[in-house]
């Protein structure tokens, strides 16, 4: 004989007229113990379909409030949602926008085995693959596909198309190193429909010469609705120009490599109004030309350039701009004169070589509405930075990351503290213990501090940063000191408004022993913190072909 | 200042600050497009809502009455969950059976923002969680087939965050 289950409301044993909840808990009650009439026929328990009182209100909140609380969620923790029951899983899947926030990543080892019904993701990154024919999956999975990327392909012009065709809905699409097996001019009969809903387009480093060429030429005709256009390596100019007037009244952003010609062809598009521009590479090209073509394009708020464009730019040309957004790569020793930027709002500045350029803000730059700022990889030189950020008193984030400071002054003889920062990143940066010191004091209203891999930050500074900013909302950390120590400080010393602390760590640098783990969330579990423990992997910065 | 009556599901009547009631939007169009007048003395009808949950909620309209238009949602503001402010927090320091009926209340009544900070609770509950443990808080039986659930954890590995 089976043991009687218990009540779910007294907790006793339940022998007979067992009601079981109709909802998701699917727990049991004694008749008496619920809602139902004393009298009701043990027989119709099931057709009642009876709930309990957290399951009638668990069913009673409309789906879109559950998508609404889902959505909040990162990746991880939705796919713990999909795996908890049906209801959920299936709320998920059928959510346009939960399911944009899944992506799915295949190599050739996985793509045969590949069943598309799980997860039910929306983007699709294929690498490193042979694609013979459309796979037996792919109509129901490219269906309800919205990105599509392959990277590294070896497929057939005609498998690429009836794999398109099958991808209706798809707003993005991106080829890097695509190459064609075989290539037959009958094949472009396959391009006889449109990809009515494409909006970004990435072409790039595809090795046949004329292939890239050929894929330009087609998508002018199948894509009416473009947006964004990135094209890496266009050995043919002219199929560019052709599908850049395709497209012109709908394109917002272009990713190109510029030469005097592409830029000549475009100023004369009339329908043609930019606003995001990426330059990869300037071929062929004259300061004058770049004036030119600024003011063709009055529109453009967002800028991004490398250092070989940088060179033909100037702050008057700047000027011609109402830039919101500018990021620059550097290569060599820089000194930024941006001039007069008052719509000026996000700036980056990216050093991707391995030696860390001399950076020196000139005085002329002035962004007074700046509100972001990231610096990665460069060498500060004097106090030209704190100097540069003391004009910008609206700045809330500041970003600093792999940087390098040859004097421990930089931020000391200021009078003016930067009041309006939020958020203060500090990441992988060598900067000598008083500069550190003397920036934390300088960003006093401080809510997110995230202080990862550098050297100085032991637990005496986070004791200190603890004291110093009682208000402090969010603490991420990574460092190579001692984690039992630093937890022991920071338990002792965090103030009450602190919600989250993330504490990252990586294989052979300080890890984090399952005792400390254990009393961190013992302590932050009591005062309303979340603790997440992070295995930090390496961040990649620069471009990404794909991203407007 | 103009009041008005609120009778709630179990015929509780409330009497209520005008300028408190119409955070919410069902009351709000009840007034204003309905044209039903508050000055015959007449209750509104809220027959989905608990004089319980209202008296809650009315505590938090209170204290909110006042609060400026949110501003439009963008994408990342939507996915912030640490945002809730401290009075909120404690406000909804509620048993869980207490939590939901204010969410159910408050989507009757049409408070978006109460809506929202209690959708942010809800996915601070989730944050963090294994699939077991997610069951445990909410009370949800595992319904899949046996096996099924390792094939989703197994597939969920082709899956990553999208950047």
């Amino acid at each position: 004989m089976s043991r009687p289950d218990s009540c779910a409301t007294c907790g006793r044993m339940i022998f007979r007229h067992v009601v079981t909840c109709g909802g998701p808990c699917g727990l049991l009650f004694h008749l008496t113990c619920t809602s139902l009439q004393p009298e009701t026929d043990p027989a119709t328990f099931d057709e009642l379909s009876w709930l309990c009182d957290g399951c009638r209100l668990f069913l009673a909140l409309p789906p879109e409030v559950w998508t609404v609380i889902f959505g909040q969620l990162d990746v991880p923790d939705l796919l713990g949602v999909r795996r908890t029951c049906r209801t959920w899983k299936q709320l998920v899947d059928e959510s346009p926008t939960l399911r944009a926030r899944l992506s799915v990543r295949i190599e050739d080892d996985h793509r045969l085995n590949y069943d598309p019904v799980v997860p039910a993701a929306s983007r699709v990154s294929i690498t490193v693959s042979e694609i013979e024919e459309v796979d037996p999956w792919w109509p129901t999975f490219g269906a309800k596909l919205v990105s599509v990327e392959l990277n590294e392909c070896l497929i057939s012009l005609a498998t690429l198309l009836e794999m398109l065709r099958q991808a209706p809905l798809l707003k993005e699409l991106a080829l890097f190193g695509v190459i064609r097996s075989d290539y037959h001019v009958r094949d472009m009969a396959g391009a006889n429909f449109r990809l009515d809903n494409l909006e970004k387009l990435a072409l790039g480093e595809c090795d046949e010469r004329k292939f890239l060429p050929t894929l330009v030429k087609m998508f002018a005709k199948m894509c009416p609705r473009l947006k964004y256009l990135a094209v890496r390596e266009n050995s043919n100019r002219k199929a560019l120009i052709r599908l850049v007037r395709a497209v012109q009244s709908t394109l917002q952003g272009i990713k190109f490599e510029v030469t005097f010609k592409v830029l000549e062809a475009l100023m004369k598009l009339e329908k043609l109004q930019l606003k995001h521009v990426t330059i990869l590479r300037v071929i062929k090209f004259s300061e004058e030309a770049f004036s030119n073509f600024f003011k063709a394009q009055p529109s453009i708020e967002y800028l991004c350039i490398g250092p070989d464009a940088l060179q033909l730019l100037n702050a008057e040309t700047f000027a011609l701009l109402k830039l919101v957004t500018i990021k620059i790569e550097l290569l060599d020793n820089f000194t930024l004169n941006l001039g007069h930027m008052p719509t000026l709002k996000h700036l980056e500045l990216t050093a991707t070589g391995f030696h860390h350029p001399d950076l020196i803000f000139d005085d002329r730059t002035q962004t007074p509405n700046l509100e972001d700022f990231r610096l990665f990889g460069a060498q500060l030189v004097g106090s030209s930075l704190a100097n540069f950020l003391t004009r910008c008193p609206r700045l809330q984030l500041l970003r600093l990351a792999y940087l390098e400071a040859s004097s421990s002054h930089g931020f000391g003889s200021l009078a003016q503290p930067f009041n309006a920062v939020q958020t203060l990143k500090i990441d992988e940066c060598d900067l000598p213990r008083p500069l550190l010191l003397n920036l934390l004091r300088l960003c006093p209203n401080v809510r997110h501090l995230e202080l990862l891999a550098v050297p100085e930050v032991d637990h005496a500074v986070v004791r200190g940063i603890l004291k110093r900013f009682p208000a402090l909302r969010r603490l991420a950390l990574f460092t190579v000191h001692d984690y039992a120590s630093l937890a022991r400080c920071l338990i002792k010393y965090h103030g009450p408004d602190l919600r989250q602390l993330d504490l990252k760590y990586r294989r052979g640098f300080g890890s984090i022993d399952a005792a400390t783990r254990a009393k961190l969330l013992e302590h932050f579990g009591a005062s309303g913190c979340r603790v997440r423990f992070y295995w930090r992997d390496e961040e990649v910065y620069g471009q990404d072909l794909m991203k407007f | 200042m103009s009041t008005i009556k609120l009778e709630t599901s179990d015929g509780v009547k409330f009497t209520v600050k005008t300028q408190v009631a119409k955070c919410s939007g069902t009351i709000r169009t009840m007034l204003e497009d309905i044209g039903i007048n508050p000055q015959d003395g007449e209750a509104i009808p809220l027959s989905n809502v608990h004089s319980t949950i209202l008296q809650k909620i009315l505590v938090w309209a209170e204290h909110h009455v006042d609060d400026p238009e949110p501003p439009r949602d963008d994408a990342d503001a939507a996915k912030r969950t640490d945002d809730i402010c401290s009075w909120d927090e404690d406000f909804l320091k509620v048993d869980q059976r207490t939590l939901f009926d204010v969410m159910l209340a408050a989507n009757y009544l049409d408070m978006k923002q109460l809506i929202a900070v209690c959708c942010k609770t809800v996915a601070n509950m989730i944050k963090g969680k294994t699939a077991d443990q997610i069951r445990k808080t909410f009370n949800i039986e595992n319904d899949f087939p046996p096996g099924d659930e390792d094939k989703i954890r197994l597939r969920n590995q082709f899956c990553e965050e999208r950047r």
